[in-house]
């Protein structure tokens, strides 16, 4: 149920935990699934976002919230007083505090922004993934992404063997 | 699972490659990985350990196992085979072009060997035809011959170093590849005339450098608006450039390079806003102005 406040539209999005939260479009529409329902009109009433829960969706909408385009944007977001290198000095160091969350809690958060397509939060998200590949070893990596090793030891074999060098 | 494949494929090679040894899931992605940079340095090689010969074959060897394995999807290939000397069998590299170069690749950069004793590799046209070189916005060619048969419809950056192709068959390239916003030719000795076709309405930048037998440069693009080039002003472009808001000129011999542009460009180029020169040879002595109004921007 899209409402008008303060000359601002609003979007209901629903978790599948039943929970509503009503946010400006503008800040909605920083996910490009759900910019693409709304110019589609498939949004007149609350949106159903599947598989994400209240307490994910909240955290996605705060980001959303935060890295909205200041014009017409909520207080969340600096004013046109602002430099830029300022604003975007401040994002970093907002993004950097964001993400300091568990890895249950971050493996959700890629997968909404998936589902959500937001890319400035995919890439946040995906990044600190990526360090972890990049700097440890493949039982740490397994660990720390809860991933299981399905290769048959001869398969492991191979595979190592085919990319030796990467390992070097 | 797409999440997967889309974080492995932000991955640097080697990284995405130890990745693939996770997990059956990680190595579906590691086959599939959309940017394959090759190059001494991605491939973990260091050119100080062991002889050129021994470095070719291990470059060869580990590209080819990369390569061959690959499941297609490729949308950046770049090979940097620079810094070897020694000889690339190149019905490697073709073979391994026909694997990157499908529908979907958005960026090929092919860096050959330096020096007059390298090999002279013919990049593989037909790579490009049916459809395949259709999606191909970047394209980096440096130290081989080509011999374009066909547009390339997305083409928006062609760049050329040290490269075989004729009049002709540049002509051709770029009057059927209307995508076209930027053209930078170094070093292509075989060119003696450049023609920018009308129809390119995209183009804006042109760039020039050390194209030794070039005589003309003639623009019909309606919207060039910045040139690089080296060279007294008489190798500026002809033709259309009411609309050149920028120049970059670069004369390493000697020539009154300041004082020509002083005195003809205002003609040529009416609506220039930012001019660089750079001049070796100034032998002209009076203290030069350019007229005020010429260069407000």
């Amino acid at each position: 149920m899209a409402t008008r406040e303060a000359g601002k539209k609003m979007i209901m999005l629903k978790s599948p935990d039943g929970m509503e939260f009503e946010v400006e479009e503008a800040v909605a529409m920083e996910s490009q699934t759900i910019r693409k329902m709304i110019e589609d009109d498939c949004a007149d009433t609350a949106i159903l976002i599947p598989n994400i829960n209240s307490k994910i969706l909240s955290r996605v909408i705060e980001y959303c919230n935060k890295h909205v385009p200041t014009t017409g944007a909520t207080g969340a977001a600096a004013s046109d007083t602002v430099a830029p290198a300022a604003l975007a000095e401040d994002l970093k160091i907002w993004d950097a505090e964001f993400i300091k969350v568990n890895r249950a809690t971050r493996f959700n958060l890629i997968q909404a922004a998936s589902y959500l397509n937001i890319k400035g939060l995919l890439d946040l998200t995906s990044q600190t993934t990526i360090d972890t590949i990049s700097d440890n070893s493949l039982e740490e990596i397994r660990s720390f992404l809860s991933t299981k090793n399905d290769y048959l030891p001869e398969e492991e074999q191979t595979i190592r063997r085919e990319n030796q060098w990467a390992f070097q | 699972m797409d999440i997967w494949h889309h974080i492995l494929s932000l991955l640097p090679l080697a990284d995405a490659a130890r990745a693939g040894c996770v997990s059956q899931t990680f190595r579906s992605s590691w086959r599939s990985h959309p940017n394959l940079t090759l190059s001494m340095e991605t491939l973990r090689l260091d050119g100080d350990t062991c002889r050129e010969d021994k470095l070719a074959r291990v470059f060869t060897k580990r590209v080819n196992r990369i390569m061959r394995k690959h499941s297609g999807g490729v949308k950046t290939f770049n090979l940097s085979y620079n810094y070897l000397r020694s000889f690339l069998d190149t019905s490697y590299l073709n073979r391994w072009l026909e694997i990157a170069v499908t529908t979907g690749i958005e960026e090929v950069k092919l860096s050959m060997p330096l020096g007059r004793t390298a090999v002279r590799y013919e990049f593989p046209c037909p790579v490009l035809s049916n459809g395949s070189g259709n999606s191909i916005r970047h394209l980096h060619l440096s130290r081989c011959a080509f011999h374009p048969t066909v547009g390339l419809r997305c083409l928006t950056r062609l760049f050329l170093l040290e490269v075989h192709i004729t009049r002709d068959e540049l002509g051709h390239l770029l009057s059927n590849s209307l995508a076209m916003e930027e053209l930078c030719l170094n070093s292509c000795h075989k060119i003696i005339r450049l023609k920018i076709s009308c129809l390119l309405h995209r183009f804006s930048c042109l760039s020039v450098f050390h194209c030794k037998s070039l005589e003309v440069i003639e623009n019909r693009a309606p919207n060039l608006c910045f040139v690089r080039i080296d060279g007294a002003v008489e190798k500026l472009p002809v033709g259309d450039l009411l609309q050149m808001k920028r120049l970059h000129m670069l004369d390493y011999y000697e020539s009154d390079l300041v004082h020509d542009a002083r005195s003809k460009l205002p003609f040529i180029m009416p609506n220039l806003e930012t001019l660089n020169l750079s001049s070796a040879g100034e032998v002209y002595s009076q203290t030069l102005v350019f007229p005020l109004l010429f260069l407000q921007g």
